[in-house]
């Protein structure tokens, strides 16, 4: 099973958050010492009032005498205080408002939701301008006025978050062990969710410090004597032209609390974001190795040691030999992992460009399928099924222009033509309403009538193969039932060759002449349907793989419990000859190795 | 024993579960009786949209029914109090389908335990012996309480969700799909532990799934739905073997493999 489908993050570091989290810590120094050096400098009144800069006063000095830098320097104290309070209060409230909502009854949550989404369409400064307005002019009524007015933002993305995260299993499940709301809060939604609000956290930091300063600027928030920046700009703006430096020096300071702010939020954001650091393998053609000499004629489908590889090198299909007789269904069988579908996307020519595919031979008639063939050759050659017809039609089309597109670009048919012959195709697999069909919607369609409309436009190009990849999984029984007995039809009355990847024996043993086991990449056993069937089996992981699998014609006392690895076997009881002696990697997969 | 066949664990009478209202409303089941006695498992099959989920839901409390009534051990659910009901919760316990979201990855498998045994503090310290002894019952190592989800598989999360349900003690597990998502060889590892703990547990249990063949092999009773209507219930075996229903002998006849199955006649030649 995928054991590694979720890996531990690993936190990276990038230059901007390392560049961020020091310009963070010189400012929390500077609000340290400032204040304990500076203080003198910064609030003495003297007679040098209004200077240019000078080797004393090197950005000058304010209408009363006061060192305009360090001013500014003490001024961080006051600002990164006002600043994490009111970050503080509104994370604070935000999230309790937020996770809080999904434990209220679902009418309480619907009322609450729609305030909080009122609250964001108004303009926050405008609301922050109102409540210091009602609470008057002061500190502490420009950090209440502001987080109030953050509240609603924060909280609306938190809800958005514990939205996602109270439809998980884990939450639905503690709910029926009796777990409390304010547990499932604190145990279940916060730890899933801390790292976004980390980086939320980062981002409100920043956007705050900008409104403070903007509050004060405008003379509603940090009254005289005390100082922030945003007053030392107002104080600055009557000045702007004798003693421009007076608010360059504070502007600067905004603009360095802010940007370090952003970039250890934008910093956060990507360490924990588990899609970033994904490197790619060089992009490579495949190897264009000469059709060997003992070419089998009379298959169809030839692959001779079939070879992919990730772009680091590790092997995932390992030399796997198998050849397709016309009018042939040949079944891949396999558990997760064991290379079924990468050997039959390798084949379709589907494969991301990153994995390196090598092979002797791998050709469908005169077609050689290692070298870049023109789309419109693959694409009337080799027929595809895909696993779930519900995500492989596009919801936004309708049917039919989506089950015409291969004849409309590849046979260059008109679209009139297309149309009709799709129509015969729906009626020939007694599609009801085949022309209404073909102007619905995918959503109008069941899962099974999307199946098989897909397997019916596979026909209209007359493919020489059609390659399913477990093409029944996603479907009920009795409607797997009928997409088996389609295939089959098509089989019989138009002799297409299959080549069959599917996970379950009863159904591979159902439709295919051939079948084929694989595990690890490799194939272990070929064997025929009948044999199957009869459990006439030679290969000890096919045997297994019987032996676990329980049926409803003989009730089995205990399964067996197969371990994949513990099969890491080699194809022993083949009876076809195994490719040639000189298994080589080709140098196309040297390449990637590198 | 006699006592308890009397008496059924599980039982629904008529319950009618319908979505929306007016005209855009939805009857997901269209009275449905159903009864599970102690120490049974009663296999629930039917095919998507049979209303086989909403019937899970509605066990657990998580749907809430328009009609009929829901009683455990003879005392009916959908009349009891919110207080009543809390406790009359933990009494049923579902094991979700998807190993991969049934488990908090921020938590140690301890603390996962230890929230089913004591809701309240969570405790794994307080819990040590009694998360080994559920382990040991899944045939897991006392150790890996320390260890979190993403180490583990598929097949050894769904075991501890199934340990996570039976830590709690219920009355009634209801396995939702819980082999769906898994491998042939996993599928088996986890047939054969249910297979074990309804032998060693007494286990009263509700499987449902829509693959005949691994209801089969779970089950004592069946009970086939289709359109949100009970078409067949009774014993395993007999349903199997005799299914008196033509939707019933449908669904058998279309397991691959299965006795009844037919796709058609072979291509002939086929192999040359």
């Amino acid at each position: 099973m995928a054991e590694t489908a979720r890996p531990r993050r690993r936190f990276r570091w990038t230059t901007g958050l390392i560049v961020g989290i020091v310009m963070m810590s010189i400012m929390v120094l500077t609000a340290i010492l400032a204040p304990m050096f500076l203080s003198d400098a910064a609030e003495k009144l003297t007679p040098q009032a209004s200077q240019g800069p000078s080797a004393e006063h090197w950005l000058g000095t304010d209408d009363f005498g006061r060192d305009v830098l360090a001013r500014s320097l003490v001024a961080t104290r006051l600002t990164l205080l006002m600043t994490a309070a009111t970050t503080a209060i509104a994370v604070v409230a935000g999230i309790a408002i937020g996770t809080a909502v999904w434990l209220a009854p679902r009418r309480v949550r619907a009322a609450v939701l729609r305030v909080i989404e009122a609250a964001v369409a108004y303009p926050s400064l405008i609301f922050s301008l109102l409540i210091a307005a009602i609470l008057g002019q002061g500190t502490w009524s420009a950090v209440l006025a502001i987080s109030i007015a953050s509240i609603p933002a924060f909280a609306r993305l938190t809800a958005n978050m514990a939205a996602s995260i109270s439809q998980r299993n884990y939450v639905s499940t503690a709910r029926l062990l009796g777990v409390s709301g304010p547990h499932i809060i604190t145990r279940h939604l916060l730890p899933n969710m801390a790292e976004p609000l980390l980086v939320l956290t980062a981002t409100v930091f920043a956007t705050t410090l900008i409104d403070l300063s903007s509050l004060s600027f405008i003379g509603l928030g940090v009254q005289n004597p005390e100082y922030d920046f945003g007053r030392l700009l107002n104080e600055g703006l009557v000045n702007i032209y004798s003693q421009p430096l007076q608010a360059v020096m504070p502007s600067i300071m905004i603009t360095i609390t802010g940007l370090s702010a952003m970039l250890i939020g934008d910093g956060l954001a990507a360490a924990t974001d588990p899609r970033g650091g994904r490197k790619f393998g060089s992009l490579r053609k495949a190897s264009e190795v000469p059709a060997s000499l003992r070419a089998d004629t009379e298959a169809l489908v030839e692959v001779d040691n079939l070879t992919v590889t990730t772009p680091s090198g590790v092997p995932l299909v390992k030399g796997v030999s198998l050849s397709i007789h016309a009018g042939e269904v040949v079944g891949l069988v396999g558990e997760s992992g064991s290379g079924k579908s990468l050997t039959a996307m390798s084949i379709a020519g589907l494969l991301p460009e990153e994995l390196g595919v090598s092979a002797k031979t791998m050709r469908l008639g005169g077609l050689n399928l290692l070298k870049k063939n023109k789309p419109r050759e693959l694409a009337t050659s080799i027929g595809l099924v895909y696993q779930d017809p519900g995500t492989s039609f596009n919801p936004a089309l309708r049917i039919g222009s989506q089950l015409t597109e291969v004849s409309r670009v590849h046979l260059g048919q008109s679209r009139n033509t297309a149309f009709g012959r799709m129509v015969k195709a729906l009626a020939d697999i007694r599609i009801t309403q085949p022309e209404k069909r073909m102007k619905q919607h995918p959503h109008e369609l069941s899962g099974g009538m999307l199946q098989r409309a897909m397997i019916a436009s596979t026909l209209v190009t007359d493919p020489r193969l059609i390659i399913a990849d477990e093409p029944t999984t996603a479907l009920d029984v009795t409607v797997q039932a009928d997409v088996l007995r389609q295939f089959r039809t098509i089989n019989r009355e138009m002799g297409t060759a299959m080549l069959f990847i599917s996970h379950d024996i009863g159904v591979v043993q159902a439709l295919c002449d051939k079948v084929i086991v694989m595990n690890g990449g490799k194939i272990l056993e070929r064997l025929t349907g009948e044999e199957l069937a009869a459990g006439k089996v030679k290969h000890p992981y096919t045997k297994a793989l019987l032996a676990a699998t329980p049926s409803i014609a003989e009730r089995k006392a205990e399964l067996v419990t197969v371990s994949a690895k513990d099969f890491a076997l080699d194809e022993i009881y083949d009876d076809e000859p195994a490719g040639g002696g000189d298994v080589t990697t080709s140098p196309g997969t040297k390449e990637t190795t590198k | 024993m006699n006592a308890s066949q009397s008496q059924p664990v599980l039982e629904l009478k008529d319950v009618k579960v319908t979505f929306g209202s007016g005209r855009s409303a939805a009857t997901v089941l269209k009275g449905v009786n159903a009864s599970i006695h102690a120490g049974k498992t009663l296999g629930i099959v039917g095919e998507s949209g049979s209303g086989k989920s909403t019937m899970a839901k509605a066990i657990v409390g998580l749907v809430k029914p328009n009609g009929g009534l829901i009683s455990f051990s003879g005392r009916d659910v959908t009349k009891m109090s919110g207080a009543e009901r809390r406790t009359m919760r933990r009494a049923v316990q579902m094991v979700p389908q998807d190993p991969y979201s049934s488990l908090n990855p921020r938590r140690t498998i301890g603390q996962t335990l230890a929230e089913a045994i004591d809701p309240l503090r969570a405790n794994p310290k307080e819990h040590s012996e009694k998360i080994t002894h559920w382990l040991s019952t899944i045939r897991l190592d006392p150790e890996v309480a320390e260890r979190y989800p993403h180490e583990f598989s598929g097949g050894q999360r769904q075991r501890i969700a199934i340990a996570r349900a039976l830590a709690v003690q219920p009355k009634l597990i209801i396995a939702d799909e819980i082999t769906s998502a898994l491998d042939l060889s996993v599928q088996a590892e986890i047939l054969n532990l249910i297979g074990r703990l309804r032998k060693e547990l007494d286990l009263t249990m509700a499987f449902i799934s829509h693959d005949l063949d691994v209801v089969h092999h779970v089950s004592d009773e069946i009970l086939v739905l289709f359109h949100g209507e009970v078409v067949e219930q009774g014993d395993v075996d007999a349903v199997y073997g005799n299914p008196q229903h033509p939707y019933t002998r449908r669904l058998i006849d279309s397991v691959p493999g299965g006795p009844g199955f037919d796709i058609g006649e072979r291509r002939v030649a086929a192999v040359p």
